[in-house]
């Protein structure tokens, strides 16, 4: 477990996460990673054989819902009026074909 | 009048005497807030117009009917993460800088109903993301017991507001300490429910699993009775239940003292640690004293795994904040508008707007996130996470075979100074070593102030999942000694 997120690395999960990251934040941003991955290093001596692993807090048990229609409680305008940007109602976004 | 010493127990009983109306204590919480709170920040934003219709309307009611809820008219302040309908909300964010909510989170619903006020939003770490709420990408806030001290975080504008008066109670968002660690710091009650006792509909989504919305509030009786009103099954969060006997009874609010008494106390090692600050230890330990000198039962416990919960939880946590965190594009819900003059194609629009929109942590986290769920390292990291945060339940369930409660400190040291970690990501991370294996096993847990007379030195209680009644027992006992 001790692969270090370098350059390289970080620039491909940015591009991943959609983040443009400040290229002069970059070395600081590695180096915390580095400490931080450093840290994670003591998860190696736990032995987790057999161990289930544990996804959420809840002891969830599956909903069912009967297939009929509801009103939304909110009104879809309310939502469509909070796009920063819409023509007509809906949302305006650059062409995605070039 | 006498804001200080205001709590929702009292609030009530004064306007039911006619002591005072709701509007006027409501006029006094806002003079106090334009007066303070320009040294303290604690509010992104107020709504004086509409707290005092709302003041004037319970006051007319009270006055016809005679009759009001416990909750009718109290002041209270909301992070600013949960949703108001119609009201700007940011998460302290700058990608949400002018996001308006287009409806209610449930626990603002069901506060509505219950005739409460709503003050303003309260600053936070931008999308509850940190341990000061320095992250905010708004404004500083200071801790009201000490002003060149933080307030903690990441609801540190809730826990500074009740702690300085200028509200009578709050809700705040604890997803590995985010209530209880700035109720440690500012002096004051916080409460950390149950992992699926309060619904998540409405708040800001950061890490799923772990998320949990609680009051922060001046008494432990307080956090009681807005904890009974805000819990319950939702079904706009299927992950929200009712407790496996119904709804939260009374007890909650009338404990049984000769049952709270007869509450075994475990004291788990792992939390007494070498590196605790002295007057912490001083502290909590002074308050084991009085318990005990009151009858309680203690007994040393170990929860072996306790050493590896901040590993795992920064590895469970930024997976699902990479993963919630996407829909904030910049295209639906707000967008930096200086962008706007520029062409840019879709792909370009995203790297900008979340790379000028989202701060340094954030940024870190959905990083860290991205890659510990990327193919090659999920076995490694996530998954192993995941099991690692069994055992930590299993430590857990096996201590509570012996005992009722779980006492420790809430945090390894009182409030720091403002700017004192901000350089050093895990220096702040360490801040909620003995908050973090709470959440990440689904309990109740509750930070108290202990009665130390410098800088606020809380104790927590950890309850069994859905034992609020319990910790909130003992709390209460605490309170009356």
């Amino acid at each position: 477990m001790s692969e270090k997120i370098n350059k390289q690395t970080l620039e491909k999960l940015a591009e991943l996460a959609r983040i443009e990251i400040d290229s002069s934040k970059e070395e600081k941003l590695l180096g915390d990673l580095a400490a931080i991955f450093g840290h994670f290093e003591e998860l190696k001596e736990v032995d987790v054989s057999g161990v289930e692993p544990m996804a959420g807090a809840a002891e969830l048990t599956n909903v069912f819902c009967e297939d009929k229609e509801i009103k939304c409680e909110t009104p879809a305008i309310d939502l469509i009026n909070a796009f920063p940007e819409k023509e007509r109602d809906f949302l305006k976004v650059p062409g995605v074909f070039e | 009048m006498d804001l200080k010493n205001l709590t929702i127990k009292k609030f009530h009983q004064g306007l039911v005497d006619r002591k005072f109306s709701a509007l006027e204590i409501t006029k006094a919480v806002f003079d106090l807030i334009k007066s303070r709170d320009k040294e303290i920040g604690a509010y992104l934003r107020t709504s004086e117009d509409a707290a005092l219709a709302k003041a004037n309307i319970v006051d007319a009611e009270l006055n016809s009917s005679g009759k009001i809820g416990v909750l009718g008219a109290v002041p209270l302040a909301i992070k600013d993460n949960i949703l108001i309908n119609g009201e700007i909300t940011t998460s302290a964010s700058k990608i949400l800088e002018n996001y308006k909510a287009s409806y209610d989170a449930t626990v603002i619903k069901k506060l509505k109903k219950s005739d409460a006020i709503f003050l303003g939003k309260t600053n936070m770490d931008e999308f509850a993301m940190g341990s000061s709420t320095e992250n905010s990408a708004f404004q500083k806030t200071r801790n009201p017991r000490d002003l060149e001290r933080v307030p903690g975080g990441s609801s540190g504008g809730s826990a500074a507001a009740v702690a300085a008066n200028m509200c009578v109670a709050a809700l705040g968002s604890d997803t590995g300490g985010s209530i209880r660690q700035p109720a440690n710091f500012c002096g004051v009650v916080g409460l950390k429910p149950t992992y699926g006792a309060v619904s998540r509909y409405g708040l800001m989504a950061m890490a799923s699993s772990l998320d949990q919305i609680g009051p922060i509030t001046k008494t432990v009786e307080d956090a009681a009775i807005l904890f009974k009103e805000i819990s319950g099954k939702d079904e706009f969060d299927s992950t929200s239940v009712n407790p496996s006997t119904g709804r939260y009874s009374d007890e909650l609010l009338n404990p049984d003292f000769e049952k709270i008494k007869k509450l075994k106390i475990g004291l788990p090692k792992e939390y007494f640690i070498k590196g605790l600050d002295k007057e912490t230890q001083k502290a909590v330990q002074e308050t084991i004293n009085i318990l005990k000198s009151q009858g309680f039962e203690f007994k040393e416990i170990s929860l072996p795994h306790t050493k590896y919960a901040l590993s795992s939880y920064y590895i469970i946590m930024p997976a699902e904040v990479s993963a919630n965190l996407a829909r904030f594009d910049g295209i639906r819900y707000s967008q930096i508008s200086n962008l706007k003059s520029q062409i840019l194609n879709l792909s370009d629009i995203y790297l900008k707007q979340r790379g000028l929109g989202f701060g340094d942590e954030v940024k870190r986290r959905i990083i860290l996130g991205t890659f510990v769920l990327s193919h090659g390292y999920y076995d490694a990291y996530y998954s192993k996470a995941q099991k690692v945060r069994r055992l930590i339940k299993n430590d857990f369930d096996k201590a509570f075979q012996d005992i009722d409660v779980i006492l420790t400190p809430v945090s390894p040291s009182p409030a720091f100074k403002i700017g004192e970690k901000t350089s050093d990501p895990l220096q702040m991370y360490l801040e909620d070593i003995f908050t973090i294996p709470v959440n990440l096993a689904g309990l109740p847990a509750i930070s108290i102030p202990t009665r130390t007379n410098g800088l606020p030195v809380g104790f927590q209680l950890i309850g069994k999942p859905f034992r609020e009644a319990d910790i909130l027992g003992i709390g209460q006992w605490y309170e009356k000694i």
